[in-house]
């Protein structure tokens, strides 16, 4: 190359450091356990290897006002391509523009540790709730389509309202549920955030969260509630790939699991177990294992799995 | 905290739907119904209208950046048991259904013209073509069981696309085939679920698997047997095997004893062995490792090519053929704690590796950039044969957007897509290292690529100095004519060296919700001395032909100018080939990018790029001619796109918009030696010339103007979908 290569200035500002601020706390998560109760199976296509979901770390820095949480995954991010992913050619790179598209990060932050105040609902498609220990105040969800997947929450929870008034014995009148729904954008931006300053390095993903949301950085003596699991970018567009299962619309951009092995979703689900959480690496409190926590649920009686918070100054 | 009662009801409610419903529908003959509504309008001021696409090769299918129309894609899915569950899809096509059609009827019936069988085009067949006539057929059905046995997951038995096994031997079917193969296949996994397999056999496609994007007139039998074993014994090691094997038979013509059964034999077949093994000591490295073998033969009894000569048509290269190709790459994340990482890949891929069903387009097998969209085909406008009537520039003069993606396959498909999509080009010979680093500073995200490419395929006459030149089993297709062409693999003479340097910044400016600014520098310094030995020169000093072996000379394609007057000039028509340099390569390609993205509400994204391209190309002199066959591109290139997008969406309804404009000049240099000539009124009409433009005529009678190019080339696609 005639021309000034400029791999070597990329090389010369690597002797620069890179920013950093304090480091509030850090979860640790064991290797190898991106596995859900210890039977699921990755989908078997070229998009998903075991080590892309599982989560090594989750550590937080002050920066500013606000929080720069970094997630490390035993392997290498997924970086979206030009593969294309509607009849119209759209690309994925242009709908998953945030560098990755297989992860999705959701944390669930006991913020005033007082048990049964706040949620123990988590997202939908989670199928999972939270100890009412843990039940929280803020979440945080890395996804790949971040505004998307706020604007599709609002629409379901909007909707949830709706169904919850055509119930026959619904207490919710009239006047109460357009105030409820008329609350719910605000809500949501009030309690959820769902990050679009991203980073994709490597095998870590970087996402901001401002003071505004935290009302300041975050603190190692709340609870958190951290799980993994495979992100569906294309749920809302694309039929083709849910084909009429069922899950085309109601879960919140999350690829589900079943019985057997897929190329469109996780295999290794129990035969009958409709609400078997599909989460693939959960960061736990001592004294607790993963994979029995996530089979603890019962079909029959509608009782789901249920996590708990890690307090990192426990 | 305390939640206030419409979250919490909201969220609730949201939730605990979805406990109460099942992950696929219950058992029994419940039929799950949903659908789609692809719409999309199409405007450009090329004027051409021949169907819903921007691009196509394939003769009589037509192509057009000018259309409005809808497809329909009805989505079925049922249980009928536990152990068993059906999916089906039917959908129409875009193809010429165009809503100007009106429905789809009348129009011209080809079968009672004279002759019969002319092309439909544009929809003027009505519904006497099925391409037109808004007809909706079966796209996939496939019956999926999962026998509950403890060593098989399931098997699937219909549609399938494919993607379970890798790129490089039995590649994942584009998304608009994604149902066209149909095949059985077999899941599951032993010990203790360390060891997983699928085992496969696909029908092969007879529309481009074997010789000549066929498979022959005994096709019903043709099929892929393929297995892969798959290694996953913990988290810090994996190991894949892979093995395909391709059979294209034919009835045994030499068979004449009818009475007991007949005899077949191979047309083509095609066998690849694979392993890849993955190694991830831990979160700082990942090693990556990729060998594969193949081996390919064509049996002409049944009518393969034999040889080719500079313009050959084939997925796979004539005759017997084995050979490998291999990859390794290691990624370094962040190794000296700054934030910076290192990926780095090594490639081998061999001229003649071979696997009929490798992926053939939405797949990138390097992690180069490669080249770009913007140039596709040799011509300075993208046009293919130029130099001859009748092959305008098809995709235009703005090509596809974005980098290339590269395919391990002579079987490059960008049939039937759109001027947003990405280029797929062959990468077919190319051996080399690609160092690619990504830092932060700040705010400021790099990423940077270096790859040096180095070639399997540089060599003197298609690498057998004792065969004509017109005799190569190497399709080369367009050829390795102008900046870029993209199914192209071979050439006759051949010593070509390519680099490629990137540096891309991603900002993200504190503005509103946030400002992306991104951009990049992109250089490819691609030098090819293509003829490297003076005894391959065509002719002698004295004028006689010179042999490079007995009775073989390049003057069978570098044949000699006659001697013409023109204004009272007189000289050759073409500078005669009579130095190494006259078909040397050299470029430098420059391509500087800016542009900025912005989320207007949670529902309205858009951006706006810039690209300009400033390509410096040597390619060849009047002697070369572009192998006769295609424009010259030889001189300055000047290309700017500018590009609009806009993506909102409601519900399940999403709507888009890509404009582009496309604006610049090649300013052409074919060098000097030949005496210039001058547009006719039949050369000007048919080349869209000024009549008495100055140009000249190449061996075959092509025309190559000498006139500075100007283009612009607008075009925008509109889209709607919508679930219902």
């Amino acid at each position: 190359m005639r021309k000034v290569f400029p791999l070597a200035l990329v090389l010369l500002v690597a002797a620069i450091p890179a920013f950093a601020g304090k480091t509030l706390f850090k979860l640790t998560d064991p290797r190898g356990d991106d596995h859900g109760d210890g039977n699921l199976i990755y989908p078997l296509n070229e998009e998903l290897d075991p080590g892309d979901l599982d989560l090594l770390s989750l550590t937080a820095e002050a920066d500013g006002d606000g929080t720069l949480f970094e997630a490390t995954f035993a392997r290498p991010v997924r970086v979206p391509g030009q593969e294309v992913i509607d009849d119209l050619g759209t690309r994925l790179d242009t709908v998953a523009r945030f560098g990755f598209y297989t992860i999705n990060l959701d944390i669930y932050i006991d913020t005033d540790r007082t048990p049964g105040s706040g949620t123990v609902s988590m997202l939908p498609g989670r199928l999972a709730t939270i100890d009412p220990s843990s039940a929280w105040e803020k979440a945080i969800i890395l996804t790949p389509r971040p505004h998307e997947a706020r604007g599709e929450l609002k629409r379901m929870m909007e909707l949830a309202i709706k169904d919850e008034m055509r119930k026959d014995d619904s207490s919710l009148e009239e006047d109460q549920a357009a105030a409820m729904r008329a609350q719910i954008p605000t809500n949501v931006d009030e309690r959820i955030f769902f990050p679009s300053k991203i980073r994709v390095r490597g095998n870590k993903i970087s996402f901001f969260v401002p003071g505004s949301f935290l009302n300041g950085p975050a603190k190692d003596t709340w609870s958190y509630v951290v799980a993994v699991s495979g992100a569906n970018v294309l749920q809302s567009f694309d039929l083709a790939r849910a084909l009429g299962r069922g899950d085309k619309d109601e879960a919140l951009m999350i690829l589900p699991i079943s019985p057997g092995s897929w190329t469109d979703r996780f295999g290794g689900g129990r035969e009958n177990a409709a609400i078997q959480p599909p989460l693939v690496d959960v960061v736990v409190p001592e004294g607790r294992k993963q994979e029995t926590l996530l089979t603890e649920f019962n079909q029959r009686r509608k009782e789901p799995v249920i996590l708990f918070g890690v307090v990192p100054k426990g | 905290m305390r939640f206030n009662r419409g979250f919490a009801i909201a969220l609730l409610a949201v939730a605990s739907v979805l406990t109460a419903l099942p992950v696929f529908a219950a058992d029994g003959q419940t039929l799950l119904i949903t659908g789609e509504d692809y719409t999309k309008w199409l405007w450009g001021n090329q004027r051409t209208d021949g169907s819903l696409y921007n691009f196509t090769s394939i003769p009589g299918e037509g192509y057009g950046d000018n259309g409005q129309g809808t497809e329909i894609n009805f989505l079925l899915a049922s249980k009928p048991s536990k152990y068993v569950e059906v999916t089906g899809r039917i959908q129409s096509r875009f193809s010429q259904n165009q809503w100007t059609n009106f429905g789809g009827f009348g129009g011209r019936n080809p079968a009672f013209e004279d002759p019969p069988g002319g092309p439909c085009v544009g929809g003027d067949c009505g519904e006497f073509d099925p391409r037109s006539n808004e007809y909706i057929k079966q796209r996939g059905l496939t019956v999926r069981i999962t026998p509950g046995y403890r060593f098989v997951d399931s098997a699937t038995i219909g549609s399938t696309d494919l993607g379970m096994f890798d790129a490089w031997t039995i590649g994942k079917v584009r998304y608009i085939d994604r149902d066209n193969a149909k095949a059985v296949l077999l899941q599951g996994a032993v010990a203790g679920r360390k060891l997983g397999y699928d085992l496969i056999r696909v029908s092969l496609p007879r529309l481009w698997a074997g010789p000549s994007f066929n498979t022959g007139d005994y096709t019903a039998a043709d099929g892929a047997y393929g297995l892969q074993l798959r290694l996953n014994p913990n988290q810090y090691f994996d190991l894949v095997g892979i093995v395909e094997r391709v059979t294209d038979q034919e009835v045994d013509v030499t068979d004449r004893d009818f009475d007991d059964g007949r005899d077949v034999d191979f047309r083509f077949k095609n066998n690849v062995y694979g392993v890849k093994l993955g190694v991830h000591p831990s979160g700082m490295i990942d090693l990556r490792g990729t060998a594969y073998f193949s081996e390919a033969e064509s049996n002409p009894t049944f009518g393969t090519p034999t040889g080719f000569g500079t313009s050959g048509f084939s997925p796979v290269v004539a005759g017997k053929q084995d050979d490998e190709a291999y990859k390794a790459n290691i990624d370094l994340n962040d190794p000296f704690g700054v934030g910076l990482n290192f990926n780095i890949e090594y490639f081998d891929i061999g001229a003649a590796y071979t696997s009929i069903l490798a992926a053939r387009r939405e797949v990138d097998v390097l992690l180069t950039e490669g080249s770009d969209g913007a140039f596709a085909w040799p011509g300075p406008d993208n046009s293919a044969f130029g130099v001859f009537p009748g092959n305008p520039t098809r995709i235009g003069y703005g090509g596809w957007q974005g980098p290339a993606q590269q395919v391990a396959t002579l079987n490059v498909d960008n049939e039937f897509t759109d001027f947003e999509e990405s280029m797929a080009e062959s990468v077919i010979g190319w051996k080399g290292i690609t160092i690619a680093p990504t830092w932060t500073i700040g705010d400021l995200d790099l990423s940077a690529e270096y790859s040096m490419i180095d070639y399997n395929t540089n060599w003197q006459a298609w690498g057998q100095a004792d065969r004509p030149l017109d005799q190569s089993p190497y399709p080369n297709h367009e050829s390795d004519a102008g900046v870029n062409s993209y199914r192209n693999a071979y050439a006759p003479f051949q010593d070509k060296e390519t680099k490629i340097a990137v540096l891309r910044g991603k900002y993200l400016l504190d503005v509103g919700k946030g400002v992306e600014i991104f951009g990049k520098i992109k250089m490819i310094d691609e030098q090819d001395d293509r003829m490297t030995d003076a005894r391959f020169l065509p002719y002698n000093a004295d004028g006689s032909v010179r042999f490079y072996s007995p009775g073989n000379s390049s003057s069978s394609i570098y044949f000699a100018p006659p001697t013409i007057t023109v204004n009272g000039v007189t000289g050759f028509q073409w500078k005669p080939f009579d130095s190494l340099s006259d078909d040397d390569r050299d470029m430098d390609y420059k391509l500087y990018q800016l542009g900025a993205g912005y989320q207007v509400t949670d529902n309205v994204y858009g951006s706006i790029t810039y690209e300009k391209y400033d390509v410096d190309l040597q390619d060849g002199n009047t002697a070369f001619q572009a192998y006769q066959l295609h424009n010259m591109a030889s001189g300055q290139h000047d290309k700017n796109k500018l590009m609009l997008h806009a993506r909102y969406v409601i519900g399940g309804a999403e709507f888009g918009a890509n404009y582009e404009y496309n604006w610049g000049e090649f300013d052409p240099d074919f060098g000097g030696g030949f005496v210039t000539q001058f547009a006719d009124a039949d050369t000007a009409k048919n080349f869209g010339v000024p009549v008495g433009s100055p140009g000249f005529r190449g061996r075959f009678g092509g025309w190559n103007s000498l006139i500075t190019r100007d283009f612009k080339q607008q075009r925008m696609k509109v889209f709607m979908k919508v679930r219902f």
